[in-house]
């Protein structure tokens, strides 16, 4: 399985913080969120692409982006641009 | 006095509580157009009236409290006010912002700010009414919480008071204005050495703007601007600065252990979303904010401010505390005693590593939390172990050792924000004029994976990026607003989509053009005469006061800001040596398997100075000050 955490006004949009996918479903983050986009029914795949993806804590922009290859176990994190003070 | 340009209210009160004088201060046109208000408004008071020999605590050290042009305007998210004085914690100059009504209400009184010197020989309280001063007898509001207080003086008048902490002289004791707080390098312990417990002010005055219908037509935009904004119209409603806990974690910048790491396995159980779920009740702002990022939650029965992002920080995973109803008694428990969560949750995480290394016995450890309520009350009234902590970090690790991890920058403690993994947070703790203050600092951390996502750990452009956040921080603040309106400068096409190749060039862009960074820095306020996108208060300020602000202008204010409160700290001794952090942040890497996550404090620094015309011990040259038309500060 794969673990999916979900943060930020995505998760409220989604309606759920977390969600466990089938590994042979999603052999790549790309094909992960389009799981995620079908399962959830509450985003569209292009609106998930837009998101901040984290597989095992590494940002997938210094991975393989959207290519970035996933295995049973992998922790994939999806968040917002948060800004505070 | 009053002058030509519209937005002020005209007066500044000077206050001698030991005489019970009351003048006013003069202030002119051009000291408007130099120092615009608030906090470089205050430095220049400072600088001008304080000798620098004056310790914190003397009588001649005057708690000066202004506000920005743009406060009580009607501009979005503007009712802030400032307070500057010297800091018994750095023992340099400091300042303080703070949200609430005080600010708003003493410009209806008809001043923009308030300059209180000298001592009461008893505990007093100052209201303002309308332009009228008068005194009263505190005696039976000593000892009250800052709750309590604000209860028991007049319905309908801002607002700012101290509780026991400010009366016992805590270090990093605060100011509270309705559930808003002043929190940050003891102003309320300034507050209570001169036995002033609390002032009130309102009144009846309208403000009067350049040109009111150009003015309303900004406000609105702006307005819908901020709404429209992923930051200020989605993020921050929702989830309030709370909602950066979980971006923190897996950016590895999310202070753990005091310090020791940058995540914390349990974060989920403090997050701003478990926040959300499980206890808000309702957002709540300041007056005229479209943003309300407060939190209203329940305890004990009771509605009350719920904690923000600093304080879940520094009172969950850097005490390695899980239990958010904890934090959310506590962050109610600091509030009501006056004192800085910040500091005090930094403080005791400090104390807990020096037991644990066995340099104190005090008792308190990592996790173990149940009983630090009553470590908080003893603190506020200098009970036991309480009266050692109420010194604050750097006045523990002189007494006990520990000074390598002794997490503070000139005294004051840091910022939720782990920056090594965010090194030019780690250059802005470092430089900051009031010490380990992530906003003062420049808050580099929003480009660095927040908002962003820049190099962390590249040293490139850090130092340019660093002096123009830093400057254009400070003149937003001097004008009145909040720093949360800076982040419309923040491109939304970016913020809402990570992951676009435009996004990843920008992004690249940012940190391998450092010389372009660089020139943009230095670059002289005349050759940007433009509004810049997102900034909405230049074109603000114009339309409110009827100065010409572009943004060059303002800029150079808040470089002219900076570089003044600058030469303030370097005569009371202020050099390169302290711009510092401990050697944790500098020397021992975050990630012994990632050789940059460590912050090159020294090789930022200089670059910074470079960058800043200051010289190689840190203080702004000759020429840089007569640019700036501070010659002669000096």
């Amino acid at each position: 399985m794969i673990e999916v955490r979900i943060y930020g006004p995505l998760r409220e949009r989604l309606g759920t913080g977390s969600l466990e996918v089938e590994a042979s479903r999603a052999g790549s983050v790309g094909e992960l969120l389009a799981v995620v986009s079908e399962v959830t029914g509450a985003a569209s795949l292009s609106e998930l692409r837009k998101a901040s993806v984290f597989v095992n804590g590494t940002n997938i922009v210094d991975l393989r982006l959207f290519r970035t290859a996933l295995l049973p176990g992998d922790e994939v994190v999806l968040l917002s641009p948060s800004g505070g003070g | 006095m009053e002058g030509r340009y519209r937005g002020y209210a005209g007066e500044t009160l000077l206050i001698d509580l030991g005489s019970r004088q009351v003048s006013t201060y003069p202030w002119t046109d051009l000291e408007r157009e130099l120092y615009l208000g608030g906090k470089i408004m205050a430095a220049k008071i400072m600088h001008d009236i304080v000798d620098p020999e004056v310790e914190p605590f003397s009588p001649e050290n005057p708690l000066v409290v202004t506000t920005g042009p743009l406060t009580g305007s009607g501009a979005p998210s503007s009712s802030r006010f400032n307070i500057s004085t010297l800091s018994p914690l750095t023992n340099l100059l400091t300042s303080s912002n703070c949200g609430g009504n005080f600010g708003f209400h003493l410009k209806k009184a008809g001043f923009d700010g308030v300059i209180i010197t000298g001592k009461s020989p008893e505990p007093v309280w100052i209201e303002i009414d309308d332009g009228k001063v008068v005194f009263h007898d505190a005696g039976e509001l000593w000892g009250k919480t800052t709750g309590e207080t604000q209860e028991a003086l007049p319905k309908n008048a801002g607002k700012m008071v101290i509780g026991p902490a400010g009366e016992n002289l805590v270090l990093y004791a605060s100011i509270v204005s309705q559930e808003r707080v002043a929190g940050r390098a003891g102003v309320g312990a300034v507050m209570g050495s001169k036995n002033l417990k609390a002032v009130t002010a309102r009144g009846s005055r309208r403000m009067v703007l350049y040109d009111e219908e150009k003015a309303k037509e900004i406000f609105k935009e702006w307005v819908k601007a901020l709404r429209g904004h992923p930051l200020t119209g989605v993020q921050l409603p929702q989830l309030g600065s709370a909602g950066l806990v979980a971006p923190m974690q897996y950016n590895k910048i999310l202070a753990t252990r005091n310090f020791a790491r940058g995540r914390f396995d349990e974060f989920e159980a403090v997050s701003g979303e478990t926040l959300r779920e499980k206890h808000l009740i309702r957002n709540k702002g300041c007056i005229t904010c479209p943003i309300q990022c407060g939190r209203v939650v329940e305890v004990d029965g009771k509605e009350v401010k719920g904690p923000e992002l600093e304080t879940l920080g520094l009172l969950g995973p850097n005490l390695e505390n899980s239990n958010l109803e904890l934090i959310l008694e506590w962050n109610y428990l600091l509030d009501e005693l006056g004192m800085d969560t910040i500091s005090a949750g930094s403080t005791v995480g400090f104390a807990m590593e020096l037991n644990e290394k066995g340099l104190w016995d005090n008792g308190l450890a990592f996790g173990e939390v149940d009983n630090l309520a009553d470590v908080f009350r003893q603190i506020a009234c200098r009970e036991g172990i309480g009266d050692l902590l109420a010194d604050g970090t750097k006045r523990l690790s002189e007494r006990f050792g520990g000074r390598e991890f002794a997490i503070h920058s000139k005294g004051l403690e840091l910022s939720a924000y782990e920056p090594r993994r965010s090194v030019g947070m780690g250059l802005g703790y470092a430089t900051s004029n009031r010490g380990g203050c992530h906003l003062n600092g420049g808050y580099l951390v929003l480009l660095e994976g927040l908002a962003l996502n820049i190099d962390p750990l590249t040293t490139n452009s850090k130092a340019a990026l660093t002096i123009l956040f830093q400057n254009i921080m400070e003149a937003v603040s001097a004008g009145g607003s909040c720093l949360f309106t800076c982040y419309l400068a923040m491109p939304a096409f970016m913020l809402e989509d990570a992951n676009a190749w435009t996004t990843r060039w920008i992004n690249r862009a940012l940190t391998r053009h450092g010389h372009l960074m660089g020139a943009v820095a230095k670059m002289p306020g005349w050759m940007m005469p433009f509004h810049f996108p997102g900034l909405w208060h230049t074109q603000a300020l114009t339309a409110v006061t009827g100065m010409k602000m572009t943004f060059g202008r303002f800029k150079e204010i808040g470089e002219r800001g900076y570089n003044l409160e600058r030469m303030f700290n370097a005569k009371r001794g202020v050099t390169a040596a302290d711009d510092a952090l401990p050697k944790r942040l500098t020397d021992d890497l975050q990630d012994p398997e990632v050789p940059g996550s460590r912050v090159p404090l020294d090789d930022l620094k200089k670059e910074y100075y470079k960058l800043r015309g200051w010289d190689f011990n840190g203080l702004p040259k000759k020429e840089k000050l007569r640019k700036l038309g501070l010659a002669g500060v000096d």
